[in-house]
């Protein structure tokens, strides 16, 4: 019987949002995620050795984040969010934000190019073993960061954020720029997000 | 089957502090974590009978000497180690070849010859003991891998390689197989020449190294798998892709596969990554390159820093050395048995292609 690879090494995400305001934490989200097939593509580049020689490119080092999630998304085929936020400013709101937020490219599939596309990074301080085989990374979206969101086809009913993902850095060891592919997708319900309160994300990938 | 060794392994990767590039830069390098080495096993049970079993000397060296040998001589005839097994098919198409089931169906009452069935929390290809204690009149720690030892390579069990089992020594060495009836009497012999030893490819715990060369096609893998061991390859026509997946050809061939063949058989393959940790803890440090660290011999015994961690293992209910005469033809490759399937002196032949396909999607 076939097994998918994330099947045969029961690999498992997890993701809680916690909503941060007045010193309080708030419990908004607590579902599992879906392993996107990026993180195949990122494993089989490094056993293979067609790869990076550098480990640190197969880490997941940044994440976007998106305002038109789905669950048709939440497929390990998906390579790409419904609508990330589309510039560092949206990423920063202004100039106290504690985001890193740059711009690479993100891979697809190997008949398409790889577009820019705007991250932002995941401080290895934020990367934590909580096991032989668990790793969990925190994302802190600060109250100076992603405000007050709003896209065209919405004037002025502002728009939430729905969506998030994980990227590794660079598998194929680009030198002229990274490029990088998607390691699990989740979509989840609407936050509208103002500089009233922050955002705590933490993701927590297990193998086996 | 990925076990959990794999997961540690990816966990790691994703942890790995990217600081430790101003301690040294090789702490850093992909090749830390990626396969290393190979390893072959059989049942546990099995480690108790076919050449493993000593009292087959008595049946070679009467048929030679008239005589028998003591326990502390294990098949050394004529001055010669000798891996000594009975066939007890010897019939039809297996004259000159070894058949294990038939041992396996001689000893029914006494050997469970299944491997142990597979499960993603093993950290060893067999669980159970395979400690040969038919040979347990040595006063050294035999060894209990899970898996096929190389005592040819560790100096404590060396006197006793052609009993522990399973590789050949070298060419040089000019050490014997011998096939025997069951009645003592001489089928078939010759010398065995073991690749991996040949070529220094296996450590003494039986781990096979894999080729550090990259970017090999299925047709470039007959070149390296000779002297340089298992390699990883693509091969678009196997649908073997960089985007999806990798696959590591190894071959056990000549006086591997005939020792390998006498000793019962394959029916476990197992894969490995360093096992960094336990490597750091030793105070090894990176880079981690095969002829520094693993290649070095001391006396008759490689200097062998490396420690694996098994990551993947698979696992048969049939015998993967299985194998019959064909007949002799002028052609040597129609030709079968254990001398001609496996050409166990010659350095010239190979032995079964075995592709271990791994698929990330």
């Amino acid at each position: 019987m076939y097994k998918s690879f994330v099947d045969q090494v029961n690999m498992q995400g997890h993701l809680t949002i916690h909503k941060i305001a007045n010193g309080e934490e708030e419990l908004v989200y607590d579902e599992d995620n879906v392993i996107t097939s990026g993180f195949g593509f990122n494993l089989s580049q490094l056993y293979s050795r067609a790869g990076s020689i550098d480990i640190l490119d197969y880490q997941i080092d940044r994440f976007q984040l998106g305002v038109s999630g789905n669950v048709s998304r939440q497929v390990s085929g998906n390579f790409e969010l419904g609508d990330p936020l589309s510039s560092v400013g949206e990423y920063t709101t202004n100039g106290d934000s504690n985001l890193h937020a740059f711009q690479e490219k993100i891979y697809k599939n190997k008949l398409s190019t790889s577009p820019d596309a705007i991250f932002c990074k995941i401080p290895y301080s934020k990367v934590t073993r909580i096991g032989e085989r668990s790793v969990r990374y925190t994302i802190f979206i600060d109250e100076d960061s992603c405000n007050d969101l709003e896209r065209q086809q919405e004037p002025d009913q502002g728009t939430s954020l729905n969506e998030i993902a994980l990227f590794t850095r660079n598998p194929t060891g680009n030198e002229d720029y990274e490029i990088s592919p998607m390691a699990a997708y989740r979509y989840f319900s609407d936050i509208r997000k103002t500089a009233d309160f922050g955002l705590v994300f933490r993701w927590t990938i297990t193998f086996g | 089957m990925f076990v959990d060794g794999f997961g540690e392994i990816l966990t790691d990767i994703l942890t790995v502090n990217p600081a430790l590039s101003s301690v040294d830069t090789h702490f850093l390098d992909a090749s830390n974590y990626t396969f290393q080495a190979v390893t072959f096993g059989k049942d546990a049970a099995g480690f108790n009978f076919h050449a493993h079993d000593p009292s087959t000397i008595d049946y070679a060296d009467f048929d030679i000497h008239g005589s028998t040998s003591s326990a502390s001589s294990f098949n050394v005839i004529d001055g010669v180690k000798s891996v000594v097994a009975i066939n007890y098919k010897n019939s039809g198409n297996y004259v000159s070849s070894y058949v294990p089931s038939s041992t396996q169906a001689r000893f029914i009452n006494t050997y469970n010859s299944l491997a142990g069935y597979p499960s993603p929390y093993h950290t060893r290809l067999e669980q159970s003991s395979t400690r040969s204690t038919v040979a347990s009149s040595f006063s050294s720690t035999l060894p209990d891998l899970g898996h096929y030892p190389n005592p040819y390579l560790d100096i404590t069990v060396s006197s006793a390689w052609n009993v522990l089992g399973g590789f050949a020594p070298p060419s040089g060495e000019a050490q014997n197989y011998i096939l025997c009836r069951p009645d003592g009497t001489h089928i078939t012999s010759g010398i065995l020449s073991g690749v991996f030893n040949e070529y220094k490819l296996a450590d003494k715990e039986g781990h096979v190294r894999i080729s550090p060369v990259s970017g090999l096609a299925r047709s470039d893998i007959n070149k390296i798998l000779f002297k340089d061991g298992p390699v990883i390859f693509s091969s678009t026509a196997d649908h073997i892709l960089p985007i999806s997946s990798t696959a590591i050809a190894v071959v056990p061939q000549m006086g591997d596969a005939v020792t390998l063949s006498m000793f019962g058989g394959v029916s476990h393959l197992g894969v490995y990554c360093f096992d960094m940790k336990a490597m750091l803890a030793a105070g090894v440090q990176p880079p981690y390159s095969w002829n520094a660290i693993n290649n070095v011999r001391v006396g008759n015994e490689l200097n062998n820093n490396r420690k694996y961690k098994l990551v993947s293992k698979v696992t048969f209910w049939d015998n993967l050395m299985i194998l019959s005469d064909k007949g002799f033809t002028s052609d040597p490759k129609h030709m079968g048995g254990l001398e001609e399937g496996y050409n166990m002196g010659s350095l010239s032949n190979g032995g079964p292609t075995f592709i271990l396909k791994f698929n990330f999607l």
